[in-house]
């Protein structure tokens, strides 16, 4: 079964996101920072990551550091899901390493899975 | 004394006489002329007193070239901001002591030189160059923005140099950049939970926890517009707060219309499409126009333009959107036959917020913020907003816009 990390620390768009990922057959982790994103993808390796980027302790630009510099996890695909919409915030995050980016008001959910989908299945390979 | 003794004698008392009244006179005349040379020099001392306190008053640094790019004058200001001393700039290429560069301390191209440009044009006219956003190496190796006018000097009907008043805008780049990002926090803010309730609705939607009924499913979709609305109106509003910053900075570049057209085209044609209304695409005639402007800014304005012929036509109603050529300028108009303005709300329809009566019942979820952001960009390029309308009969949009921005 396809294992998943949600790093977000809002709980209505934690259980948004759970409830269609698990309808979808995935099994989901969920870290509410930075810091206990880094321990969960050490725990439990997951095939992929969704990932907030303004949380407490430390930030989604830390995640995605420490995950593109490890050469066991650099593989891992990085989706963020930032309500950051400024022209930097999303060229700093892809430049670090991020697979894809979206401005979670701006996109439907279903957008999300679809591209969950299409990294797990092979369709869209990590950069 | 004989008589011929005696009239030589009082010949000579009256010359003398002569010499002295006029040597009184002559003494006087140079007293008057060397009064007046010494005015003269009192005034060209003041004059230059002047001159001097102006050029170390101002706050701004001042650098004055001849025609070769020589420094022949720099104020304290300039001294201060550059860290060269006046030893140190006198009589030497001005690029030893002011060298232009990106933000990253790189040294800009010479053909982006505004002061080599200047110096190219100096004896054709006399030119003004503002610069909004250069950067400038100090001696001690710091990188500043800096703002800065280049002007040419004429002296007795010939152009003599170029002076540049130019000041450290370190402060102002501070404050501004404090401004966007509280801009851009507050739009996370705000963002945060409108896509919360997206995401949830649509979970429901999807039936993620169970069928709904017909009615709750109304209700539901009801309620997804209004969020949807909300977000709309959040984006547009932080977008104004950003235009609206005395900061925004208009770019110039090369436009060429044909891909403008194409980049407007490609953003409208899905909304378009599912309104069922017919783009006009009329710039095959234009292939070779070009202005230079900001694309992003022209693009917005013409998008709003088109974004609103489209919202309020009907189904299988045409929109133009074409371009006219002037000497000095361009006019693009938009062309629709929509519902059109009501005339006792033509003079509104720009105010913030304003939505004209029939737009309302037309198209409930505008914000009334369209026409005015386009307003207020056409105003940072230059460029001038007009319109005709008819109530049921549709309206044309005009943006009458110079093809170089000054």
């Amino acid at each position: 079964m396809k294992h998943i990390l949600i790093v977000e620390d809002e709980e209505f768009l934690i259980r948004a996101l759970k409830d269609n990922l698990e309808l979808e057959g995935y099994t989901v982790d969920v870290a509410m920072n930075g810091e206990e994103a880094i321990k969960q993808i050490q725990k439990s390796q997951p095939k992929l990551i969704l990932l907030d980027i303004l949380m407490p302790k430390q930030d989604g630009f830390y995640v995605l550091e420490q995950v593109k510099k490890n050469p066991q996890w650099k593989l891992i695909p990085i989706i963020v899901l930032s309500n950051l919409g400024g022209d930097d915030d999303i060229k700093k995050a892809l430049e670090m390493g991020a697979d894809d980016y979206f401005v979670k008001s701006q996109h439907p959910i279903e957008e999300v899975l679809e591209k969950v989908k299409a990294y797990l299945e092979g369709r869209k390979s990590v950069k | 004394m004989d008589k011929s003794t005696k009239s030589k004698f009082l010949q000579a008392k009256k010359e003398l006489a002569i010499y002295k009244w006029a040597d009184k006179k002559t003494k006087r005349g140079f007293s008057v002329l060397y009064k007046e040379i010494e005015q003269g020099k009192k005034e060209k001392e003041q004059a230059n007193a002047k001159t001097e306190a102006f050029f170390t008053s101002v706050p701004d640094g001042i650098l004055a070239l001849d025609l070769k790019g020589r420094v022949i004058k720099l104020n304290e200001q300039a001294e201060k901001i550059l860290g060269y001393s006046k030893n140190e700039a006198l009589n030497k290429h001005y690029s030893k002591c002011f060298q232009l560069s990106d933000g990253k301390g790189t040294p800009i191209a010479l053909e982006y030189n505004p002061l080599e440009k200047a110096l190219a044009n100096v004896p054709a006219a006399t030119i003004s160059i503002a610069v909004a956003s250069l950067f400038l190496i100090k001696k001690n190796g710091k990188v500043i923005p800096v703002a800065l006018n280049v002007a040419t000097v004429a002296f007795a009907k010939k152009v003599a140099g170029l002076v540049i008043a130019f000041h450290d805008i370190s402060q102002e780049k501070e404050l501004e950049k404090l401004r966007l990002d509280f801009l851009s926090l507050a739009s996370h803010q705000l963002r945060t939970p409108l896509s919360g309730t997206k995401w949830l609705i649509e979970t429901m939607q999807r039936n993620v926890l169970g069928p709904l009924t017909k009615k709750q499913k109304e209700y539901l979709d009801q309620i997804y517009q209004l969020n949807e609305r909300m977000t709309k109106l959040v984006f547009e509003m932080l977008n104004v707060l950003r235009i609206e910053d005395k900061g925004a900075i208009v770019k110039k570049e090369i436009v060429p219309i044909v891909g403008l057209y194409q980049g407007v085209f490609l953003a409208m044609g899905p909304a378009a499409k599912n309104k069922k209304v017919v783009l006009f695409n009329a710039l095959k005639n234009h292939r070779t126009v070009a202005l230079e402007t900001d694309k992003v800014m022209l693009e917005a304005i013409l998008e709003c333009f088109v974004s609103n012929a489209i919202d309020y036509s009907m189904p299988n109603q045409k929109v133009i959107l074409d371009v006219k050529e002037e000497k000095d300028a361009l006019v693009f108009f938009i062309k629709d036959n929509g519902i059109g303005i009501p005339k006792e709300e033509k003079e509104r329809i720009f105010q913030r917020f304003y939505r004209a009566s029939n737009a309302k019942g037309h198209k409930p979820d505008g914000t009334g913020l369209g026409l005015y952001t386009a307003s207020m960009l056409a105003e940072k390029l230059g460029a001038k907003i007009s319109f005709e309308s008819e109530q049921g009969k549709g309206s044309i949009f005009y943006l009458r816009i110079p093809k170089k921005v000054v």
